[in-house]
């Protein structure tokens, strides 16, 4: 359903920036969800490297990086 | 670059060529579109690498979508191998903003000798061991290093993910390929919302989604064609044209430097 919007927000010229951002987020929601799913449907503790792993990228993107 | 609709068109035609032989040979399509963009089409190397993240992303998430409605992704193994190539992917954006272009042309030459060199000879098997404590803590570690390589170089990490799977964690090539494709998703990704604030807006419509999508319906392509084409031939065949793209980078960097 994302990729869809996502696709279809690229053919829309001014919101292509938009469409690509958009993709890349995409996986970091998958990934959020399935740790989400391991932790509390499977209880496993696996998740919660799942959910580490979305943690790391998403703190780094709110600090940024050097350029 | 100047970017007109012309080059857009062909980058879409050679990023098809990419995902659908890369499908056709078990590769993403990102190992063979950024150095093309760099070679055919003098595309700034970050935006290359843009490009070949945005691409491989976008392929690995419809692919994985696939095979995890299938359950053949080993979700834990997932799990466990995600945070290194997380870690990884962060610590590779840092170091390929910093390091200079030749150095990562070089690195990327040296990782195209040694795709054509796995090309050619025959797969490895399966240990058929149990994954041990230390195998464990290897393949952790290895993924660090597939991140790090994901990011500095706009590929997906495939080619090191899908081994550690083989090799260290004893999973079977389907599962392990299905696996690697989830682990990719999310390293690309996270590599490329860290590089996009440095990404001008008009590379998106000229040079990114030309790729991505490219690169998308090429893989699907691909995946298609592969059950009707002799993969022995293919493989060598291919070989020689990642031999070909190596050298041409090489070709580059010597260039510039004299």
């Amino acid at each position: 359903m994302g990729l869809v919007v996502c696709v279809g927000l690229a053919l829309w010229p001014g919101r292509q920036f938009d469409a690509v951002i958009g993709l890349l987020v995409l996986p970091l929601i998958v990934g959020s969800m399935n740790g989400i799913e391991l932790v509390c449907r499977r209880k496993t503790a696996s998740g919660l490297l799942l959910l580490a792993a979305v943690a790391t990228l998403l703190i780094s993107l709110y600090f940024g990086l050097p350029s | 670059m100047p970017y007109d609709w012309i080059s857009s068109a062909e980058i879409a035609l050679i990023a098809f060529l990419a995902g659908a032989f890369g499908s056709m040979v078990g590769l993403g399509g990102g190992l063979f579109l950024v150095p093309a963009l760099i070679s055919l089409f003098s595309v700034p190397d970050h935006h290359a690498r843009f490009a070949g993240l945005v691409a491989v992303c976008v392929t690995s998430l419809s692919g994985s979508l696939v095979y995890i409605r299938q359950n053949i992704t080993d979700m834990s193994s997932a799990a466990f191998l995600q945070l290194p190539t997380a870690i990884g992917a962060v610590v590779g954006t840092i170091v390929g903003k910093q390091v200079d272009v030749n150095v990562l042309r070089s690195l990327f030459a040296l990782l195209l000798i040694y795709t054509a060199w796995r090309m050619i000879r025959k797969p490895g098997a399966s240990t058929g061991d149990g994954p041990l404590r230390r195998q464990l803590a290897t393949a952790w570690f290895a993924c660090v290093g597939g991140g790090v390589l994901s990011a500095m170089l706009g590929v997906g990490g495939g080619i090191v993910f899908a081994p550690v799977l083989v090799l260290l964690l004893a999973k079977e090539q389907r599962v392990a390929s299905a696996t690697s494709t989830y682990l990719i998703a999310l390293t690309a990704a996270g590599s490329g919302l860290l590089y996009a604030p440095d990404i001008p807006t008009s590379a998106i419509p000229n040079v990114v989604l030309p790729g991505a999508f490219g690169v998308l319906i090429g893989a699907q392509v691909g995946a298609v064609l592969s059950g009707k084409v002799s993969g022995e031939g293919l493989r060598k065949t291919l070989a020689v044209g990642v031999i070909a793209t190596a050298v041409s980078l090489v070709v580059k960097v010597v260039s510039s430097v004299g």
